[in-house]
Parts: C-alpha cells; sequence; structure tokens
C-alpha cells in the first residue's frame, strides 16, 4: 500500500515530541483548595441549620430555596472562575477540539467545570458521568458530604426532603449560563429514593 | 441477545447506549500532591500485536502450550479492557457505526496501530488514518505520544459520518473497541489479516464477537456480478457457479454489511441475528 503521501512522509524525520505545558492531565490541587476554602459544604449547611431553627415545616423549602438556591449560583461562578484560572492539559486539548469542530462545548466543556464544581467540594474522588453525548449530559452524585452533614445537623426529616436539591439544580443554571448553552435541568433521581441524586442536562 | 446487551444494553443493543461512552473526565489522586504530574510512555502501544504473536509462537509448542496462551490472552484482554470472556470487541455494520458517531464524543480521527505494526504504514500517512478514538479519554492523548505519532485530528459528527462511508467504500470492517468496563472507546475500521483484533478472532477464536446482524441474499435481484464476494473477509460468501449467484453462509458472517453497501442491486439486506432461531446465539 505504498502510496505517495506515505514516501513524503517518510523522507521527514518524526517530530522531536516536546512536552506541553501545564503537563498535568488532572485538575490543579490548589485550585480545588481555594474553592473548597470559598465555598465549604458544612458552613452552608450551619446557616442553613441556623435559619430553619424554631420555624415551622411549612417554611423549611422556601429557607431551603434562597439559602441553598444562592450558594449554588456563588459554587458555580467560583468554580467558572477558578476553572479558568487553572487550567490542565485535558482542558487545553479540549478547547483545541471545540476550536476545530465548533461542536462539543456542550457536553465536554460544561462537564469539565461541573467536575471541577464536585471534586472540589465533595470527599469523593470521581464524579459518576451516566450519559456525555450532544444532547444529554447526566451525572450522579452519591456519598453527597453535604446531605450527611445535613442529617447530623437538621436531623433526617429535613435531609429527607433534599433540601440542597437548590444548590445543585442552581449550580448546572448557572454553569448553562455562564458558557452560554441552552439546556433543560431536569433532577431524575433522589439519594432518599433512589440511593443517589442524578440531575440531567437535556440540550433545547 | 449478546451478553454485552444483556448486561449493560438497557433494553437495547448495547453499543446504541449512550451510558456505554460515558466518562467522567479527572479522577483525583487518593492524596492530592500538588505539581504531581502522571509519566509519559507508561503503556506499550503495541502490546497486543505482541500477544498474538506469542499465540503463533505457543501452536507450534503444542496444544497444551496454545491453551496456556489462550487463557492468559484473554485474561489479559479482560483484565486490561474491562471486558467479559475476552471479548472486548464487535463487529458493527455501518449504519451502527454512525449512530455511534452520534452518541459519543469527543471523535478523534488516529493513526491505526495494527496497520502499522503488521504492514509497516507510517502513521502520519492519510492512508492510516483508519482508526476513531471515541470519548474523554482521547482528551489525554498526549500522554502516550509514541502510539499517537500520527497526532489526533477532531471531527465534527457529521464529518465522522463522512469518513465512515469513505472507508466502508474501500473495503474496511467496522468494529467497536472496549477500553475499560462497559465503555466503548474506538470505533476501528480495518482488514483482515493487517487488523489485530479480527486476526484474534479468525484465527484463534476470541476477541471480536460478530454483529448483531446477518446478511441475507434476495435471489431475484442478485445478478451474480461478485461484487460483494470480493468484499467478504470472513469467507461468508461465495459464488454458487450453478444458480450464477451470490451465496452466504450465515454460520460464517460477522454482519460487518460491507456486501450490502456494495450491492448495486440492493440485493443483499441485514437481519437481526436474535430473530434468526439458528444464529441467535451465534456472535
Amino acid at each position: 500500500m505504498s502510496t505517495r503521501s506515505e514516501e513524503e512522509a517518510k523522507k521527514t524525520p518524526y517530530e522531536l515530541y516536546i512536552a506541553p505545558r501545564p503537563f498535568s492531565f488532572e485538575l490543579d490541587s490548589e485550585m480545588l483548595v481555594l474553592l473548597r476554602k470559598d465555598c465549604d459544604p458544612p458552613l452552608i449547611v450551619e446557616k442553613f441549620a441556623a435559619e430553619i431553627s424554631g420555624k415551622k415545616q411549612d417554611d423549611v423549602d422556601t429557607i431551603a430555596k434562597k439559602v441553598f438556591g444562592k450558594y449554588g449560583e456563588d459554587w458555580m461562578r467560583r468554580t467558572l472562575k477558578l476553572g479558568e484560572e487553572y487550567p490542565d492539559r485535558t482542558y487545553e486539548i479540549l478547547k483545541e477540539a471545540v476550536d476545530k469542530t465548533g461542536e462539543m462545548k456542550f457536553p465536554l466543556v460544561l462537564q469539565r467545570f461541573i467536575e471541577i464544581a464536585y471534586l472540589g467540594t465533595q470527599q469523593f474522588r470521581i464524579l459518576p458521568i451516566v450519559e456525555n453525548w450532544a444532547k444529554r449530559l447526566v451525572y450522579r452524585v452519591k456519598d453527597c458530604y453535604i446531605y450527611k452533614l445535613e442529617v447530623e445537623k437538621c436531623g433526617q426529616e429535613v435531609a429527607g426532603s433534599l433540601p440542597c436539591r437548590y444548590a445543585c439544580l442552581a449550580a448546572c443554571k448557572t454553569a448553562l449560563d455562564g458558557l452560554g448553552l441552552d439546556a433543560a435541568v431536569e433532577m431524575e433521581a433522589t439519594m432518599v429514593k433512589d440511593g443517589a441524586c442524578q440531575f440531567a442536562l437535556n440540550r433545547i | 441477545m449478546c451478553h454485552y446487551c444483556e448486561m449493560w444494553g438497557d433494553g437495547t443493543i448495547w453499543y446504541l447506549n449512550p451510558r456505554n461512552y460515558a466518562r467522567h473526565m479527572y479522577t483525583l489522586p487518593k492524596e492530592a500532591k500538588p505539581g504531581a504530574t502522571k509519566a509519559v510512555g507508561e503503556a506499550d502501544p503495541a502490546g497486543y500485536i505482541n500477544l498474538e504473536r506469542a499465540m503463533v509462537d505457543a501452536l507450534e509448542r503444542g496444544p497444551e502450550e496454545y491453551e496456556k496462551a489462550m487463557k492468559f490472552a484473554r485474561d489479559m484482554v479482560d483484565m486490561t479492557q474491562g471486558s467479559v470472556g475476552g471479548w472486548m470487541g464487535q463487529v458493527v455494520p455501518l449504519r451502527d457505526a454512525e449512530r455511534m458517531a452520534e452518541i459519543s464524543n469527543p471523535l478523534g480521527l488516529i493513526a491505526c496501530i495494527c496497520r502499522k505494526a503488521m504492514l509497516g504504514i507510517e502513521e502520519r500517512c492519510p492512508e492510516n488514518m483508519t482508526c476513531m478514538g471515541l470519548g474523554v479519554g482521547m482528551l489525554k492523548w498526549e500522554r502516550w505520544p509514541e502510539r499517537y505519532k500520527g497526532g489526533v485530528h477532531w471531527l465534527t459528527i457529521e464529518e465522522t459520518k463522512q469518513w465512515l462511508r469513505d472507508l466502508d467504500t474501500k473495503g474496511f470492517v467496522h468494529s467497536l473497541m472496549m477500553f475499560g468496563p462497559r465503555f466503548i472507546g474506538g470505533i476501528c475500521n480495518c482488514d483482515y489479516p493487517a487488523c489485530d483484533a479480527l486476526t484474534m478472532r479468525l484465527d484463534h477464536g476470541f476477541n471480536m464477537l460478530k454483529g448483531h446482524h446477518v446478511a441475507m441474499v434476495d435471489y431475484d435481484l442478485c445478478n451474480g456480478c461478485g461484487i460483494c464476494v470480493q468484499r467478504c473477509q470472513f469467507g461468508a460468501l461465495k459464488m454458487n457457479v450453478t444458480l450464477d449467484k451470490a451465496n452466504i453462509d450465515q454460520m460464517r458472517c460477522f454482519g460487518c454489511g460491507l456486501c450490502e453497501t456494495a450491492c448495486p442491486r440492493k440485493a443483499i439486506s441485514l437481519k437481526e441475528r436474535i430473530k434468526i432461531p439458528s444464529l441467535q446465539e451465534v456472535w
């Protein structure tokens, strides 16, 4: 299968491989420390516990929406900022691919920031991605640190109503707005019923 | 039903299920160390080709040695690729390969390591760009620069479909590759005997599952041109010299569909394997 292009290719030596900078393909640990410092789950759960103290059950959801909704927005805004300030080689290659094709901003760029948000504030090492293709990004949160803290600080009944879901939903919405993407955010499974929360971002 | 459909199909053909292409982008180290980097060149990119040669050597030493080599090879494939029983790939027809391109990303065109190893074709040569890397793992390709000497060329979904159609026209068999449990990481387009995966299956009986379809000839439409016979790499198509029509041995058919896409009279069609009782367990 000798072709002219093959012969031409053989005439030139292979280019010397020069490792790009930064060369780490993983997330910058300093970035994760900063994110954790600014969006520490114990602080927000304590704030929520203090706000619902002495309030009627009917008011808990309204307070949750306000407290966790605001937290989710701030958490993702900080993630978007830090994620750009601390690039890694995986992200640089992803950006090259997006520039070349004009595709993949949804779901892959979005996926990167969502992974940073959770890995920076939770206690797990991997955020399970259920689907990531042109029409859907779906991820699952198991062993949620915030949920555990809610059970400790607010009791099983309050934690069971998943007040923290407003944080995740607001974070997804903020990420979409921040990246200029359109998608509908949906909660497909819950910690209480299914053992893990699952969020789906469906491309409109 | 193939056993991957049972395990990972969620009610559909497993490779048409988007969940089997999804993977996280990052893993935190057990103990985060600032500035820690991964080593370059961790794996031998031609490992499976060496494996196949080791099996041929074992065959010469006798059946017991071959049996041992076979078990080792199957275990090795399962351990490194996350497969079950040594089956890490499956033949897919063009139309399914095109649907695979729609449900996975990124799509990165890369050189075929089998064709480099078996035929000595340059990685940078456009004729050797016959592999498609799928999924977020492709974003980290620079970790193995010696594997990707030809680089990675990112394609859109439509470009990928056109590229698949071009390779189909050239007569390459499409197949999927697993790179981890429940993770399809590549579409391979190759031919026997250059393709290591096809060689493993046709010469040693493992590695590559047959596809979900089998080809059938409509004798009323077939004009006996024989184009399909020349394209079959599995020995399933022969000319029936008495009738002067193409004849398919469905037990040998892998369902690649190369005969179907080449037939000028549309005399060949693909039927679902599981709907044919005698073939539904033949993988």
